[in-house]
Parts: structure tokens; C-alpha cells; sequence
């Protein structure tokens, strides 16, 4: 190996930021799951039947199923009854009504994270949903948004305050039978965000939720679901931190999307869980389904995505295009390093007539990370005048990481118009030379190259993020250069 | 459809019983292959549901129990093209048996049932290992190193003329000395129902130069699954035309593995399907050395009622540095009753290289088909032109001229009966 | 010859002729030309039967038959043609062949005696040369890797070789430079003849110093606003279109 190459190495050393415990009193289950564990749950959220009745049924279903094995992932196999299903910060019964009733453990924490959740600190407008373990803590800008008839509120409150409109979209994108993990987190989700915006609304703010994993033996199951109505557009933005421990730690969240006709949601996410140390110990195992239904004509889903974080990371935000004129998106940086594995991706399946959908994948690689690019272009005999255009690239760097592509193209209609590519590149030991010939330091090129790489998607990140993901990605390659 | 748990057990029993009523092998080296090919068979999973590798092909097509049934007289072999102004050496092997051999040219040496049978390690595919198990015969081709054949060899699997459903396991091992120069013509041959469940193997030494032309033009009900696994060596150079019309199920699976620095495979395949037809080309690409290049090119039209399929994995080994592999498909759906699926994949653990692949799905272009309807083209010729022209740059690539015209007349004919949408779209 | 009469046209749903009357006689040269946006393409599009086109209302006569209800194909045996702004690449069809195609199509609707491969390849390079063309073009692609002038010309090719009754040339001048504008230019007065009309679709009138038009159209929001001789063209070039678009808003 030459120098180059080791300084290439020292520049993507992982140094995991958020990786701190936080010291607080939980309630937790011990681990194991029955049907005694969804009761108990459903109990402690105080749930109606039909949503014990829902979960128990999701139970039984995975009971029956395999963990899917297709992926290009290697793992040992994970012990489903030794993790915890229920962990909550013990606080008042009924939750925080404000944010002086949270413990300011809790807060200081997400101070730690630079989340803002004292509203008079909020200049940038983002009302902020913050899970904790299994649970939502704090919601903030309830009122403003109310103002504007949008729900913006943990799950397990919108199923008691708004049941009509849970039971009517839950699981309606994302069936409890839809995968294993799926199936998973129908039985066991303990909370997560619920967002509705009424007909014709323009969501006055970005909406955030950030989510932590803290407890120690903890999965992570929340559940998102986010109903656009006609002619509404919102933008919801979404990160996500966990402790340093070297045991791994599951995740296993749904999100599903419904956007009504003409309505938009655009979806980011800045993941960041943590990825395990170099030697491959310990990290989140983040088994994620996320889908979107344009259910109705002209209606657009956007998934933005960056993922630095995880172990594993095995997940493929969708787009289902029912509605005739509906528009897909999916904008994604996946960069892994260590002993990292990621297995990411979209679907795009076209329905209905003169649907478009652009995916956009950028991978980088490093270290003995293997970072793969998973994705599904499916075209409906129904969807005349279909169009899809993908673009795939992958950058490596290193020579004992992994690049991997593997789109699956399905297409049953003559009048759809499908285009794939995917290229492969690397940080040469030439362009560094040039670089530093220049008088750039390697570390300063290094990160000009993988931001020029990834400018497309950054692109399309809200502002806040966009300065978050590319600070991000700036940390995790940062590293001594000797 | 995917075979389930009772077709798998049922065609396993098949198996068994087709496996105990064998006639007594020929030589020692088919007692031998047969061992093995039935240890191998015994120890692999079948396809079943969820199996990645038949996700857009019906296995289950091939796992009839009636296909397995020995079979009396297969009658005598189907009618077989020759080469107008060629005269290769060729070999006719009819339902996985060589019945004839002619014009050996010097350098070759045709030699059937002896010679060693060399089995790629821990390969996973069951059918292959049914044809070691179930083997009649096997031949091996040998060409001389330094050799430079003046014509081509010929290789014809060919069925008989009787309606009986029935399988055959053709195996044929081509070994290219160092140096030498080959031009290989293969041909499928036959529409009857019969599964032909052939083994090719190619080694190919260092420095050769092997330029392979597969063509199997017939359509109907012929069950065609052939397994092709090449080896080449350092600075070999090997090419791979084909042109392929669909059948009941005609799936090839080409692997390519490039062991040795600065070799080089060339693809060009050129597929059409229609009315019922299915077709999978299932292509793996192994970069497995320093300074190899592949180059694929895929072009496909599917219509009325038809499946096309492609696999193209390119696999770049760590070792693999300064590799140049690229595949491009591009396929042409006619029918609204048709599907394309395509499955370009890239799994790359070099960091050197050069690796790109591209995949385009759509229909002929509507202002092409305009432009030629102005200028007078019925809308059947204009779209029958364009489909030609389609598939024209790869046909054009064939090195035999009386081939390449065969293709040429084949696919012309084909194209002027394709039943397509009431509607240019 | 052609009789264009209330013509209303529209695209996804967009009007974009709006009640277009337009009369050419056997043995004229119309030139029709107008702001971007105007119509001009539509209407030479919609004669030729390009599809995406819906005819809302209105009658287009052609040697008195009604060309609307004619495929495209079938247009084109009557003689009609139009050479393209934007000619098609076609790779995989050779030039020739595809001229030899076409020219059989349009001969044989006109019970015409079919040319034999030699007569046929000898009137070919011989027009080939007339206009200026490398034969070895023949052999290429249908305009596969032709520069904008060479697709220009082999448009003009094709017209020389198919005789139409009815030339229409969407924006053929455009991109050439002055050698090309005039080989373009004789391939157009080559071809006219009392049997024969020409209709050119242009944004500049340089064009018409090579073909003088007997008529000059001014097409601007879906219809014809202004008609007149040679002289208006020049008009034209001197004012622009504001003062004729001017008048209709």
C-alpha cells in the first residue's frame, strides 16, 4: 500500500460525535417478545381494540416469516427475543405538557445534539417532534401549526385524539405483512410521528422529528405516518443519533407517506445512528421501510436521504405512483466507512398514466465499508407515457472497500420510457498529487471531491440540513493526514 | 411461477427414478462424471420461491416430472442449416449424443467420453449438476496451441424429430491451446418439446483468440437451458455473438471468468421474442486479474405476449485493478402483453477501475417511425425497419458473412409478421 | 392544389392554429413566416400527419381529395413531403436503403415502372453530387453522425428523389451556412414546376433571396394575419413581426 494510500485511510477514520449515554430513570420491558409484550404496550399507550387487535394480527404474521436474506448484508444472526421492546423515560403519566415538564436530562441532551427545542430558540421556524427511545417527548410549535389545521403530534397521541384518521391510512402504504421488519414494528411500535395537513394547506414550517436511541439491550421501532391532503404541500425532516455501545442495537422503524392529489411531501433524512467502532463492534442494525403512495393525480413524494450512520443499514424509501401525472424522487448519499454495511435504495412502481419518478444514488465507500445501491423501477402495463430516469454513481475509496449495484428494471409498458446508469469512480492517488500540488491539503480535497460528488443530492436537502449533511460528512472523513 | 416445496419433491423423485433406469456409462469417465454430477445434484437446493437467480424465469417450467421420463426413439435429428461457401468442422450432437463429425482440420482433436472432467468448485447450480448426473456423453474439443483454424468449428445441438417430451444433457469442453485462433459457431437447433440442458465449457489459454457465435433462431416449444462457463487466461482474448430468438424458455447463463492479467471478453448479443416466447440471458463477468476489459452490449425487442430478461453482473475482484468492464442494454417493447426485465449489477472490490453499465427500456421512437411514414413506409414496414435496425449493429459484428446473412434474412422474416399495438405510441 | 380552410388545431389540449386559411395553386411558391410560438410548424406538421396533432375544426382539400383523412404514409404517396427541422437519426438503416424504400413506396402508389438497383444507385450519387453530398453518405446511417447542414441536404435529397407534388420545408434555412442555403435553394427551384407547389415555413427572409416565394404569409397567433408579394418579406425584416402581431392583439 503507499503512502497515499494510508493517508487515504487515515482520512476516513470514523469519529462518531453523538455517541454519549444519557444518565436517565427508564421503565423498561425486560426482553422478550409474546403477545403478552404487544398487550402490554397497547395497555401503556392506552389504545383501542382495534389497534391491539391490528398489532396482534401483524405478530402473528411475522411469526411465520423469514428475515429476508437477498441483501448484499452479512451479519450474525440477530436474537429477536433478547431485545427490549419498551423503554421510556419515566415522567409524569400523561407525558410532558411543556417543556418544563421534561426532565432536563432529556433536554440537555438534545441540546448535546444542537436540537433546539426551547421554542424562543427556534429561528429557523422548524417545529420539532423529539423521540426518545420508544418515546415522543416533546413536540414543539403545536399551537402555531394547529393555527393552520395542521396535526403535527407523537402517534400514540393522534390515536387517541384523531383515531379517524389513524385507523383510516395506518398500514395502508406499509401493510403489517408488507416484510419481516415490517411486520415487526406493527406489533411492537411504541410511538413515532403523525402528521396530517388539511386540503389545500401550505405547511407554514419544516416539520423535524429527531429520534435517539439511548437505552442499553433497546430496539427502536417508531412509526411515522405523515397524510397530505388535496393540494397540501409539507416538508419533513427527519435525524437520527444513538449512543456508542459495543453491543449493536436494533432499529426497526416504518414510515409511510400519503399524498392525495395535487399534494406534495418532500421527506429528508439525515441518519447518523451510531456505526459501530472500527473493528465492526457494536452500531444500529436499521432495518427501515419507508414508503409513499401518490394516491391521487399530479401528487409528488420526495425522499432525500443521508446516511453516514448504522452498522447495517438496510433500507429503500418508495414511491407507489397511483394517481395519473404523479411524480417520484429519490435523492440519496450513502457514505460508509469502518466495517460499515449498507444495502440502500428506492422503489418506484408506476401506475398510473404519464407518472415520472428520477432517482439519484450517489455511494461512497471507504475503509472495509461495502456500500451497495439497491433499486426497483417497476412500469404497470396502465402506466402509459411512464418515464423514469436513474442515475447511479459510486465512489470508492480505498482499496479494500466495496461497491455494489443492482437495479432490477421491470417494465410492461410500451409507451414507457425507462433510462438507467450507474458509473464507478474513485478518489485517485493523481487527483489527490494534483490537489496537494496545488496547495491543497489532502483532507481539503478529499472533501472537494466528495462534496462535488454529491452536489446533485445535496441540492435538494431543505437549507438547515444541507449545511448538517454536508458538516457531516465533512466529520466523518475528517481525520489526520500524515 | 415459482416451483413450490411439492413440484421440487416431485421432480426430485423424477430424478431418482430417471437416475436408477440409466444405461450402463459408456466409459469410465462418464461412470465418473455421472458420480459426481449426482453427489453435486443430491447436496443443492432446488429453485424455490424467493430464489434470486430464477426471480424473471420460470423454473418451474423445467421441473415437469414428464420431461425426465426416458424416452424410446428420439427419431432422426430435425432439419439443420448448413453455411452456404463454408465448410467448418462440425459436429452434430443430437439430444446430448455426437452422432457425427466431419472435416477435422488439423490441429483439432475431437475426442468423446474420455479425458479429464473438471468441475468448477462449489458451483450452485442444480441443473448442472443433473446434467453430469444424468449424462449419456460428453465431448471434448481440442485445438492445438499456436493453432490458426482456416475454417470454423461448427457445434449443432440439435433434437429429434419425435414429439415425445424428453430432456437431454449435452456436455462439451473446449479446450484453446495457447496462442491458437478459433472461430466457434454453436447452434440450437429444434422446436419440439424437449429440454435440452447443455454444459459448455470453454478454456481458453493464454494469448488465444476465440470468437463464439451462438445462434438459435427457432422459436416454439423447445426448453432450452444452456450453461456456458469460460475461463480465459492471460491475454486471451475471447468473443461471445449471439443472436436469439425466445422459445418456451430459452435461458442462457454465461459465466466469464477472467483469471489472467490483460485478457479481454467481448459480448454482443442481439434477442428478440415474441408470442408467448420467453428468453433470459443470464451473464456473469468475473474480473479476477489486473488489466482485463469486458465490453457487453444487449440488444432486445419483446413483443406480443413475450419475456426478455437480463442478468449482467460484473464482479471486480480486489486484485482486479485498472479493469475496464461496461455493459449497455437497451430493449425495444413493443407490446403492452410484453415484459422487459432487466438486472445490470456491478459489485466492485477494486478501486482502479473503470465500470459503468446503462440500461434503457422503451418503444421505437415515435418521430422515427413518423420520419419513415412520411417518406412513404406502411406503418408495419416503418415499424419493421426500425426493429431490424435496432438489433442491425450487433448482427453486423458477426465475423462469418454467410452467417451474419442468415441472421440478416432470419430476423427480417420475424420481424415482418410481428403482431404489434393497434397504436404507435 | 392545397386549400387550408378554418383550420383549428390543438396540442395536449392547447389551441394552436386558430382558424388558419390558406390556398396554394399548382405551380406556386408560398413562404409562411412568423414569430416563434406562431403556428408555423403545427400547420406543416399537421399536413404531413404528424401525430399529437387534434384537428378541432376546418378542412384541408389536397388535389381535392381530404388529406385529414389520409394516414401519414399515405400523404406521402399522394406527394406530400416534408423535410424536417429536425431530421430523425436512424442507426442501423443505411441511407440507401432507406431511400430505395421510400422512392419504391412513392413510385409504386404512382403505378410508376420501379427502378432497377442500378438505375436506382446511379440517379442517387448523381443527386448526391448536384447537391453538393459525398456518395460515400449513402452507406451511412440515415443521417447517423450527419452534421446539421448534411441532414439540411439530405432532406433535400430525398425531396429531389421522391418529386413531390407538394414540397413543405419547415425551417430548411435554418443553421445553414451560405454555401448549404444555396444548394438548398437549387434543390427547391430545381423542383418547381407547374404541377408542382412549394410551401416553406421561415423565420428569416434570407432564404427567399434564393427562392422568390410568389406569396409571403404572416403567421402569428394561430392564423394568418398578413398576406402579400416578395416585398413583405422585406417589410419584415425591416420592422419585425410587432407591428403585424401588434395589430391582431
Amino acid at each position: 500500500m503507499t503512502d497515499q494510500n494510508s493517508a487515504l485511510e487515515q482520512l476516513v477514520q470514523q469519529r462518531y460525535e453523538a455517541g454519549w449515554v444519557t444518565d436517565i430513570e427508564t421503565e423498561s420491558l425486560p426482553p422478550g417478545l409474546t403477545e403478552d409484550t404487544v398487550r402490554f404496550i397497547s395497555a401503556k399507550k392506552g389504545e383501542p381494540d382495534w389497534l391491539l387487535a391490528w398489532r396482534l394480527q401483524a405478530l402473528a404474521r411475522w411469526r411465520e416469516m423469514g428475515e429476508p436474506s437477498w441483501a448484499h448484508l452479512d451479519y450474525p444472526p440477530i436474537d429477536y427475543q433478547g431485545i427490549s421492546y419498551y423503554s421510556a423515560p419515566k415522567s409524569p403519566g400523561d407525558g410532558p405538557k411543556s417543556l418544563d415538564e421534561v426532565d432536563p436530562e432529556l433536554l440537555r441532551t438534545y441540546e448535546k445534539l444542537g436540537i433546539p427545542l426551547h421554542e424562543q430558540q427556534m429561528l429557523a421556524g422548524v417545529a420539532v417532534d423529539a423521540v426518545f427511545d420508544s418515546v415522543s417527548v416533546v413536540t414543539t410549535f403545536k399551537k402555531q401549526l394547529a393555527e393552520a389545521g395542521v396535526i403535527f403530534c407523537p402517534i400514540s397521541e393522534a390515536v387517541r385524539d384523531h383515531p379517524e384518521l389513524v385507523q383510516k391510512y395506518l398500514g395502508t402504504v406499509v401493510p403489517a405483512r408488507d416484510n419481516f421488519f415490517a411486520a415487526l414494528n406493527s406489533a411492537v411500535f411504541s410511538d413515532g410521528s403523525f402528521v396530517y395537513v388539511p386540503k389545500g394547506v401550505r405547511c407554514p414550517m419544516e416539520l423535524s422529528t429527531y429520534f435517539r436511541i439511548n437505552a442499553a439491550n433497546t430496539g427502536q421501532f417508531e412509526r411515522t405516518l405523515i397524510v397530505a391532503d388535496e393540494g397540501s404541500h409539507v416538508s419533513y425532516l427527519e435525524g437520527c443519533t444513538a449512543p456508542q455501545r459495543d453491543e449493536n442495537q436494533l432499529h426497526a422503524a416504518v414510515v409511510e407517506l400519503v399524498a392525495l392529489g395535487d399534494a406534495q411531501i418532500k421527506y429528508s433524512t439525515v441518519q447518523n445512528w451510531y456505526p459501530g467502532d472500527e473493528q465492526g463492534r457494536g452500531g444500529i442494525y436499521n432495518f427501515v421501510t419507508k414508503r409513499g403512495l401518490c394516491a391521487g393525480a399530479r401528487a409528488k413524494i420526495s425522499w432525500t436521504q443521508v446516511e453516514t450512520g448504522s452498522a447495517i443499514t438496510w433500507k429503500y424509501p418508495s414511491v407507489v405512483l397511483r394517481g395519473d401525472q404523479s411524480v417520484g424522487e429519490f435523492y440519496s448519499v450513502a457514505l460508509t466507512r469502518g466495517r460499515q454495511q449498507a444495502d440502500t435504495g428506492t422503489k418506484m412502481i408506476h401506475i398510473g398514466k404519464d407518472t415520472k419518478s428520477t432517482i439519484v444514488s450517489k455511494g461512497i465507500s471507504a475503509v472495509r465499508s461495502n456500500n451497495s445501491y439497491r433499486g426497483l423501477v417497476r412500469i404497470a402495463p396502465s402506466a402509459d407515457g411512464a418515464r423514469n430516469h436513474t442515475q447511479c454513481d459510486s465512489l470508492l475509496i480505498g482499496d479494500q472497500c466495496g461497491a455494489h449495484t443492482f437495479p432490477y428494471i421491470e417494465s410492461r409498458n410500451p409507451s414507457a420510457i425507462v433510462e438507467h446508469e450507474a458509473t464507478t469512480s474513485t478518489v485517485s492517488d493523481e487527483q489527490l498529487f494534483l490537489c496537494q500540488q496545488r496547495g491543497l491539503d489532502a483532507e481539503k480535497a478529499v472533501s472537494m471531491i466528495v462534496n462535488g460528488f454529491c452536489k446533485e443530492v445535496f441540492r435538494e436537502l431543505p437549507m438547515e440540513f444541507a449545511v448538517e449533511a454536508g458538516k457531516l460528512l465533512e466529520v466523518s472523513l475528517e481525520g489526520a493526514v500524515g | 411461477m415459482r416451483p413450490s416445496a411439492q413440484l421440487q419433491q416431485r421432480f426430485t423423485q423424477a430424478v431418482e427414478t430417471r437416475l436408477a433406469a440409466l444405461n450402463a456409462p459408456p466409459t469410465p469417465s462418464v461412470a465418473q462424471l455421472r458420480a459426481h454430477g449426482e453427489a453435486r445434484f443430491r447436496a443443492l437446493e432446488l429453485p424455490g420461491r424467493g430464489n434470486e437467480f430464477w426471480k424473471y424465469s420460470p423454473a418451474s417450467a423445467l421441473m415437469d416430472p414428464d420431461l425426465l421420463v426416458a424416452a424410446g426413439s428420439i427419431g432422426a435429428p430435425v432439419q439443420i442449416p448448413r453455411l452456404p461457401g463454408v465448410t467448418p468442422t462440425r459436429l452434430l450432437i443430437v439430444e446430448g449424443r455426437l452422432v457425427n463429425v466431419e472435416n477435422v482440420q488439423p490441429g483439432v482433436t475431437v475426442t468423446p467420453n474420455e479425458g479429464p472432467v473438471e468441475e468448477r468448485d462449489g458451483d450452485p447450480r442444480p441443473f448442472v449438476a443433473l446434467n453430469a448426473a444424468l449424462s449419456e456423453g460428453h465431448v471434448l474439443i481440442h485445438i492445438a496451441a499456436g493453432s490458426r483454424l482456416s475454417a470454423p468449428i461448427e457445434l449443432v445441438l440439435a433434437q429429434g424429430e419425435s414429439r415425445v417430451a424428453r430432456s437431454a444433457m449435452p456436455r462439451v469442453r473446449v479446450v484453446v491451446g495457447a496462442g491458437a485462433e478459433v472461430t466457434l459457431i454453436e447452434r440450437q437447433v429444434g422446436t419440439h418439446r424437449v429440454w435440452t440442458n447443455a454444459v459448455l465449457e470453454l478454456a481458453i489459454e493464454p494469448e488465444a483468440n476465440v470468437a463464439h457465435h451462438r445462434v438459435g433462431l427457432e422459436t416454439g416449444q423447445g426448453l432450452w437451458l444452456t450453461a456456458l462457463d469460460v475461463d480465459v487466461q492471460e491475454l486471451a482474448h475471447y468473443r461471445l455473438l449471439q443472436a436469439l430468438a425466445g422459445s418456451a424458455l430459452r435461458r442462457n447463463e454465461v459465466d466469464v471468468r477472467l483469471h489472467g492479467s490483460g485478457s479481454d471478453f467481448e459480448m454482443a448479443s442481439a434477442t428478440f421474442t415474441q408470442g408467448g416466447d420467453h428468453l433470459d440471458n443470464q451473464v456473469a463477468v468475473q474480473h479476477l486479474a489486473s488489466d482485463c476489459r469486458s465490453h457487453q452490449t444487449h440488444r432486445s425487442i419483446a413483443a406480443n405476449e413475450s419475456r426478455t430478461v437480463l442478468n449482467g453482473r460484473i464482479y471486480i475482484a480486489r486484485d482486479a485493478q485498472r479493469t475496464d468492464a461496461q455493459l449497455s442494454t437497451k430493449n425495444l417493447l413493443l407490446h403492452k402483453s410484453a415484459e422487459v426485465d432487466a438486472k445490470p449489477e456491478l459489485e466492485i472490490y477494486a478501486d482502479n477501475v473503470k465500470c459503468a453499465h446503462g440500461a434503457t427500456v422503451g418503444s421505437i421512437d415515435p418521430e422515427a417511425l413518423f420520419y419513415l411514414r412520411s417518406r412513404g413506409f406502411s406503418m408495419r414496414r416503418a415499424r419493421s425497419v426500425l426493429s431490424f435496425a435496432f438489433l442491425a449493429g450487433v448482427v453486423d459484428a458477426f465475423g462469418i458473412q454467410p452467417l451474419g446473412d442468415e441472421v440478416r434474412a432470419t430476423l427480417e422474416q420475424a420481424f415482418s409478421h410481428v403482431e404489434t399495438d393497434p397504436e404507435p405510441s | 392544389m392545397l386549400n387550408v380552410s378554418d383550420l383549428h388545431v390543438s396540442v395536449n389540449g392547447k389551441e394552436i392554429l386558430k382558424g388558419l386559411t390558406l390556398e396554394v395553386k399548382a405551380g406556386e411558391v408560398h413562404a409562411i413566416m412568423g414569430p416563434n410560438g406562431s403556428g408555423k410548424s403545427t400547420l406543416v406538421g399537421v399536413l404531413a400527419g404528424r401525430p399529437g396533432y387534434e384537428v378541432t375544426a376546418g378542412t384541408v382539400q389536397f388535389k381535392g381529395q381530404d388529406l385529414l383523412s389520409l394516414e401519414t404514409e399515405e400523404r406521402a404517396r399522394e406527394g406530400v413531403f416534408l423535410a424536417f427541422q429536425y431530421p430523425v437519426e436512424i442507426p442501423g438503416v443505411s441511407n440507401m436503403e432507406f431511400l430505395r424504400a421510400a422512392v419504391e413506396a412513392v413510385r409504386g402508389h404512382r403505378q410508376q415502372a420501379p427502378l432497377s438497383a442500378p438505375e436506382f444507385m446511379k440517379l442517387a450519387r448523381q443527386t448526391c453530387t448536384e447537391l453538393d453530398l459525398d456518395p460515400s453518405f449513402l452507406k451511412r446511417g440515415v443521417n447517423e453522425g450527419f452534421s446539421g447542414g448534411e441532414k439540411k441536404r439530405n432532406e433535400i435529397l430525398q425531396m429531389s428523389l421522391l418529386e413531390p407534388a407538394l414540397a413543405l420545408l419547415d425551417e430548411t434555412d435554418s443553421g445553414l451556412d451560405i454555401d448549404a442555403l444555396q444548394v438548398v435553394a437549387q434543390g427547391v427551384n430545381r423542383l418547381r414546376s407547374p404541377e408542382r407547389a412549394v410551401v416553406m415555413v421561415t423565420h428569416y427572409q434570407r432564404l427567399l433571396n434564393h427562392v422568390v416565394p410568389d406569396q409571403v404569409h404572416v403567421l402569428a397567433e394561430g392564423r394568418i394575419v398578413r398576406s402579400g408579394g416578395r416585398e413583405l418579406a422585406l417589410e419584415l425584416e425591416e420592422k419585425g413581426y410587432g407591428w403585424l402581431t401588434g395589430e391582431t392583439a
